[in-house]
């Protein structure tokens, strides 16, 4: 599991890197990055036992509007 | 690479995406689920759907034509303002993230549950997102061209395995025929107008890239697929029956496993593997390509590659996070599948529509 995340992070760490070095714009890089710690919630919530899971809410808020 | 360079798809091309986007996971998981609700008369369950299927047609055309030149994220923002339409926007950004991970998931269930049970399905996610994103990057034109040369191919090969199963057809297994209530088919096609008819609503992100017969192409995708969709319910019902048939997850691999043409070929189920996974890779590439453009145009990015390459592993982990099981999925496929895809696609599409509309003619109305 550890190994597992740290190669995720790893992987967009070098990426997040490689935009800073690259100068792209900052606009860019805060899109990187948001997702990429999007990414690494969603495989966190994953090791963590499922916490997470949006099927789950949405199948309750369709219930809870009595569709 | 720029995330808003103008790209460029024949009508041909985008019916091979509709037809493509349509049937790429249906076509194998779909049959299943109607031929246990609906029995023998399954086959009428998406002609129903694709009926129906035609008011939502007419409403994404009703969309696009309000700013053609805008795909829905960006139809969003110039309708209902930055804040709520922005807020449309994310929705639509999370619908395509969400169909990519149910895509990912439905390929990792079935190469896990039939090819390779000691794989983690996340070696399958990966690999085929992988794949998928650097399709992305590349560009509508890329997946439309890769669409181009091998729909044919898949639907040549699926056409003549099936052609080949006929000789175990068997006409008793259809009856007794015409015994579900109007009613009832209604009531269950409801699943399949959510998945796959509604989901198409994505590729409506595609339509300013169209160069001509939009709507033409859109409408004979969606025809051809609800043909191919009954067609194959109605084959499998004919050579498996319906009892059985209802068990399976996969009743079309079941056909081909069992197929054995001239005593000597066999083992068949190789050919359908690789057939189902080229139409899951395309579906894959568009709803991926959908995200991130999406993305792209909502933030005004220029580079795809910076939203790409970490949907990568957010994609994976919801697939992953999405359901514990394969009968999860079915579950909640059957009884929500048919709201949550009505929201995107035809209560939103309708509300940009009428907002673009309005908004167009207060324009006008100053100058008139």
């Amino acid at each position: 599991m550890i190994r597992y995340m740290l190669l995720i992070s790893g992987g967009l760490l070098i990426g997040l890197v490689y935009m800073i070095g690259s100068r792209k714009p900052m606009k860019e890089i805060a899109v990187y990055l948001v997702l990429s710690l999007l990414a690494l919630a969603s495989w966190f919530d994953i090791f963590a036992g499922h916490l997470f899971n949006p099927n789950r809410w949405i199948g309750w808020a369709i219930t809870w509007m009595g569709l | 690479m720029s995330g808003t360079l103008k790209e460029h798809i024949s009508g041909w091309q985008f019916f091979l995406i509709t037809v493509n986007y349509s049937l790429g996971t249906a076509f194998f998981i779909r049959p299943a689920s109607i031929i246990a609700t609906t029995k023998q008369d399954g086959w009428m369950i998406p002609l129903l759907a694709g009926a129906f299927t035609l008011a939502a047609v007419w409403i994404w055309m009703g969309m696009s034509k309000v700013y053609p030149n805008l795909s829905i994220v960006q139809l969003a923002v110039e309708v209902a303002g930055r804040p709520v339409g922005g807020l449309i926007a994310l929705l639509y950004i999370w619908y395509f993230i969400q169909t990519s991970s149910w895509v990912t998931r439905n390929l990792g269930d079935f190469m896990k549950t039939i090819l390779m049970p000691n794989t983690p399905i996340t070696v399958f996610h990966i690999m085929f997102l992988g794949i998928a994103c650097y399709a992305a990057i590349k560009g509508i034109e890329t997946i439309a061209r890769t669409s181009e040369i091998l729909t044919p191919l898949v639907i040549f090969v699926m056409v003549t395995i099936y052609l080949c199963a006929m000789k175990e057809w068997d006409w008793s297994k259809l009856e007794p025929m015409f015994q579900t209530s109007f009613a009832k088919l209604v009531k269950d096609s409801g699943p399949v107008i959510g998945f796959p008819y509604l989901e198409t609503v994505s590729i409506m992100m595609l339509a300013p890239h169209v160069k001509s017969r939009l709507r033409t192409s859109l409408l004979l995708g969606m025809t051809l697929a609800t043909l191919l969709l009954s067609g194959i319910v109605l084959v499998t019902v004919g050579v498996l029956g319906a009892p059985r048939s209802g068990h399976l997850l996969y009743p079309l691999y079941t056909i081909v496993k069992e197929l054995q043409i001239a005593e000597f070929i066999e083992n068949l189920e190789s050919t359908i593997v690789i057939g189902w996974t080229v139409w899951i890779f395309l579906k894959l590439c568009i709803a991926y390509y959908c995200a991130v453009i999406g993305i792209c145009q909502l933030f005004k990015l220029k580079n795809r590659a910076g939203a790409a390459i970490p949907l990568i592993f957010l994609i994976a982990g919801i697939a992953i996070t999405l359901n514990d099981n394969v009968i999860g999925n079915i579950v909640w496929d059957k009884r929500y599948i048919f709201q949550y895809s009505c929201f995107y696609g035809m209560v939103l599409p309708l509300l940009l529509w009428m907002l673009g509309k309005f908004k167009k003619r207060r324009r006008k109305g100053p100058a008139a």
